[in-house]
């Protein structure tokens, strides 16, 4: 009998212990990934502006051709300086403070589209945000970002001439509130929907935007650490609806990290 | 009279140096340009010590615009450093940084700089950064743009 009760201490201490180290280690790791993607800024900025000043003040004395090339160079350092914002964004996620507070999701919504409109190219999309949707217990920021990249997904991932169409709504469901976002896009076929949501994550060949993969990411990031769920469904050219599900009750304050 | 001004630009990166030379040279700036690739060699020049004690050759500065990752002492430690000396409270500093995380915006301000710019991947917003910091440096206005955010943005830096 007092061996097993022994055996029983031995391993809540093991499992405490490693619990402790696995932690650690991914803390580690985390401050690693944002250190690499700050040191990576730097020499990135070097091939971003000396690339420009070879199209800005060569360009007339370098043929076509090597022209179009200085602009692939200056192209391609523009889409690897979004995709280290997204990883930084990424990792800025798992380690910020949080601060839960009462929102009004409509209020995040139409700020997060906001910001996208002003730099959206393409049709005019019509997007819906529903009035008193139920006041849901979440951090301003990660909410925020959860709107971003759903939106900004909404508005981008539309059949050629489509006008983007999107609607977000909400429910209360018991201690939660059920907020969906309906879009009229190209959709999701089922065998990649499980994927979706992993970091680095790429969907297909023929989406010219390095950054998609981590945004989803983000989202189910930002949904996790104020406790909730999101997922997907969707039709391939029917468009997809996606949900996140978050606590519409106050917690202690200071609360989960 | 008021000295003429003189900006120390605290930069480790050769080519960012590089860069911000050829923007304040294009701005056609109108102060003189010193360079400190330390966080050391900065609290170094600006106390007058060492190699840089001839004055004549290392005037002192006016203005310091301040990378905050720097070798052998970190950026906001200089900063620190510059508030806690008596003798240069007047000098003017600027962070010059590829951090766009909140808790240095926070920490540079409590220590006491005076803005908070995050370097730009174009060396056209580059230019007109330079230019910018020129017009302050010659009127002593701040631009008004400059003025402590509420928190940096996570994106748009083109």
């Amino acid at each position: 009998m007092q061996k097993v009760q022994d055996l029983n201490t031995n391993l809540e201490e093991r499992v405490t212990e490693r619990t402790q180290r696995l932690r650690s280690a991914i803390r580690e790791l985390e401050a690693f990934s944002y250190t690499i993607a700050h040191d990576l800024r730097t020499p990135l900025r070097a091939i971003h502006r000396f690339s420009e000043i070879l199209v800005s003040e060569y360009g007339p004395r370098i043929e076509e051709q090597g022209q179009h090339y200085a602009r692939q160079i200056v192209s391609g350092a523009e889409k690897m300086d979004t995709l280290i914002n997204d990883l930084l964004e990424y990792s800025r996620l798992t380690q910020s403070e949080l601060h839960f507070q009462m929102l009004h999701p409509e209020d995040t919504a139409t700020e997060a589209l906001k910001g996208l409109l002003s730099g959206h190219a393409g049709r005019a999309p019509e997007v819906v945000i529903d009035r008193n949707l139920p006041e849901v217990d979440a951090d301003r920021i990660l909410l925020h970002q959860v709107f971003l990249n759903f939106l900004s997904n909404a508005l981008k991932f539309v059949g050629k001439d489509v006008q983007p169409k999107v609607r977000v709504s909400g429910e209360r469901r018991g201690a939660h509130v059920l907020l969906s976002m309906s879009d009229n896009g190209i959709g999701i076929p089922p065998e990649l929907q499980g994927r979706l949501f992993r970091v680095f994550e790429r969907l297909g060949d023929s989406r010219n935007d390095p950054g998609t993969g981590i945004r989803l990411a983000i989202v189910r990031r930002a949904v996790e650490r104020m406790e909730g769920e999101c997922g997907v469904e969707s039709e391939v050219g029917k468009g997809s609806r996606f949900w996140v599900r978050l606590p519409s009750t106050v917690r202690d304050s200071g609360g989960a990290s | 009279m008021t000295p003429d001004p003189v900006l120390l630009l605290v930069e480790d990166d050769e080519s960012d140096v590089l860069f911000l030379k050829r923007a304040f040279q294009k701005a056609g700036a109108t102060f003189r340009l010193q360079v400190a690739q330390t966080g050391r060699d900065a609290i170094a020049y600006l106390a007058g010590e060492g190699a840089y004690a001839d004055r004549s050759a290392f005037p002192a500065p006016t203005h310091v615009l301040l990378d905050l990752n720097l070798p052998e002492k970190p950026g906001l430690e200089v900063l620190e450093w510059i508030r806690s000396v008596p003798a240069l409270s007047g000098i003017h500093v600027s962070i010059l940084t590829s951090s766009r995380e909140s808790r240095d915006l926070r920490r540079g301000r409590e220590l006491g700089a005076e803005c908070y710019l995050v370097k730009p991947m174009s060396f056209a917003v580059l230019l007109d950064l330079a230019r910018s910091l020129n017009e302050w440096i010659r009127t002593g206005q701040i631009p008004p743009a400059w003025e402590w955010p509420a928190e940096v943005s996570g994106r748009s830096t083109k």
